[in-house]
């Protein structure tokens, strides 16, 4: 039980640090782009840690629907999150939003030519 | 459908065959894909937009998918310009509307016609996320969530009507795809930590760039899926899929290398490994 | 232990809340509207992750309903902003 306990504490912790690197990120990164490493991984990642504090919670509570929800949350999150990052990376690409001038190559407008429209 | 719309006259089926007899055999003929689910959606007739008289493009050409029911129309004339089936699948989806028969130039192909089991399939699969979302055994209750399973799946089951994706019937590929879950997970830890510690570092060390990396898989859900999780894994963010030349073009936060193959050796290489024994 | 239950959740609450609250001011800052979107979605994540810990901690499951919501708007959400700027409808 204690032990139990413990590790619930240490995974608040790990995804408290995982979510506080990602606001971090968001602050200090130079452009979008780089922005949305921080934003869709370490958001991920953080969340994900501490669904399953949450969960375990849930559990030592007895609360087994809980546990069921939270971990389908847990899920959408991770389903959710590469998606809506990929769309938004895409969005500002075509949409012109210019990358960062410390950035090394752009393969992509090499090959497929100046932006559309 | 028809109950506000007006039957369609005499002149109008006349005129419509006459229209039809003029059009082009490859705009009658080839059909589109459907943006929504990817079946072929042929041409089914055309139709006079009603209740604008003024207006100078009055004839639709009608393309209706038999999978999924999406339906979509476009001015004749402006069809004769660009053909539908050059133009990308959004912009056809814009086009939208309730329409009406005014003639018959294709019969509906007999593949992809959603069946019984698809409906019981989409019925089990609403029904379980009611389960979940509700989170009660009451008698009541389950019957309730039953009936609106059943009203949801009368109105969606089309969309499911395709067969049990192949990997699912071998239990050797849910074993792979064990390893892909277990191998991502993998990444995803090392990743963040390694981010994780580039942020916080009071001089932050990134050399972004746009890379191109080639992957050697060619179907959609293999391209999805290794997108969506390039996303999630290494130093990268997916920017764009290139569907036809199975290039992934990724924003790396550490780039080290621009040669194509070495970025694939880097950055997919393991991850595309387990997709194939996944999917193959 | 002596410390009353839920101790640990009630830190969390906090500390996410100051995520939170620093993730607003990125929200005025953000030089284009992709950067807020950007930012509005990590908004939202942390404020479902706070609805779930409500949740636990009051033993309340509506707040899970609620948190579900938010995670699917949020996402359909980006998902128009996303189409909007691609179109460049928006500035």
């Amino acid at each position: 039980m204690s032990a139990l306990v413990v590790l619930i504490g240490i995974l608040y912790a790990l995804g408290l640090f995982f979510n506080l690197a990602s606001v971090v990120g968001i602050l200090r990164l130079p452009d979008i782009y780089c922005r949305l490493h921080s934003s869709s991984k370490n958001t991920t990642l953080g969340s994900s840690l501490i669904i399953l504090g949450l969960a375990m919670r849930a559990g030592l509570e007895g609360t087994w629907p809980a546990v069921v929800k939270i971990l389908f949350i847990g899920l959408l999150l991770l389903v959710v999150t590469p998606i809506g990052s990929h769309a938004l990376a895409r969005a500002a690409y075509w949409q012109g939003i210019p990358l960062w001038e410390g950035t090394l190559v752009d393969q992509y407008r090499a090959e497929t030519g100046p932006a559309r429209d | 459908m028809s109950g506000s719309l007006a039957e369609p006259g005499a002149d109008d089926k006349a005129q419509a065959r006459h229209i039809s007899r003029g059009l082009p055999p490859t705009l009658v003929k080839s059909p589109l894909t459907c943006p929504l689910c990817g079946a072929a959606a042929p041409a089914r007739g055309l139709r006079r937009r009603p209740g604008q008289p003024g207006s100078r493009v009055e004839w639709h050409i009608v393309y209706a998918c038999p999978a999924c029911g999406l339906i979509a129309a476009f001015a004749v004339e402006r069809a004769l310009e660009h053909p539908p089936g050059s133009l990308p699948g959004a912009a056809w989806t814009q086009e939208l509307r309730l329409f009406q028969w005014t003639g018959q130039t294709a019969r509906l192909p007999q593949e992809r016609v959603a069946r019984p089991k698809h409906f019981a399939a989409a019925v089990l699969i609403s029904f379980l996320t009611w389960l979940i979302l509700t989170s009660s055994l009451a008698p009541l209750d389950l019957l309730w969530g039953f009936a609106v399973s059943l009203v949801v799946a009368r109105f969606s089951y089309r969309l499911s009507a395709f067969g049990l994706p192949g990997w699912m019937r071998d239990p050797r590929r849910w074993i792979s795809f064990g390893r892909l879950v277990i191998e991502f997970n993998r990444q995803l830890i090392v990743q963040n930590i390694s981010l994780s510690l580039r942020v916080l570092q009071p001089q932050m060390r990134i050399r972004p760039g746009i890379v191109a990396v080639p992957t050697r898989l060619r179907d959609d859900v293999g391209l999805t899926v290794l997108g969506g999780l390039m996303s999630l894994t290494p130093d990268t963010v997916t920017l764009e899929i290139d569907r036809a030349r199975g290039v992934i073009y990724v924003h790396w936060i550490d780039v080290q290398t621009t040669s194509p193959e070495q970025a694939r050796r880097l950055i997919s290489a393991d991850l595309e490994q387990q997709i194939t024994a996944w999917l193959k | 232990m002596l410390l009353p239950a839920f101790t640990l959740e009630h830190l969390l609450i906090v500390l996410l809340g100051l995520l939170l609250l620093i993730m607003t001011f990125a929200l005025r800052r953000g030089p284009s509207t992709a950067d807020r979107v950007l930012v509005l979605e990590v908004v939202s994540t942390l404020g479902a992750l706070m609805l779930l810990v409500l949740s636990v901690v009051a033993r309340r499951a509506i707040y899970l309903d609620v948190a579900v919501l938010l995670t699917l708007f949020s996402f359909l959400g980006t998902l128009v902003m996303a189409r909007y700027l691609e179109r460049g409808l928006l500035q």
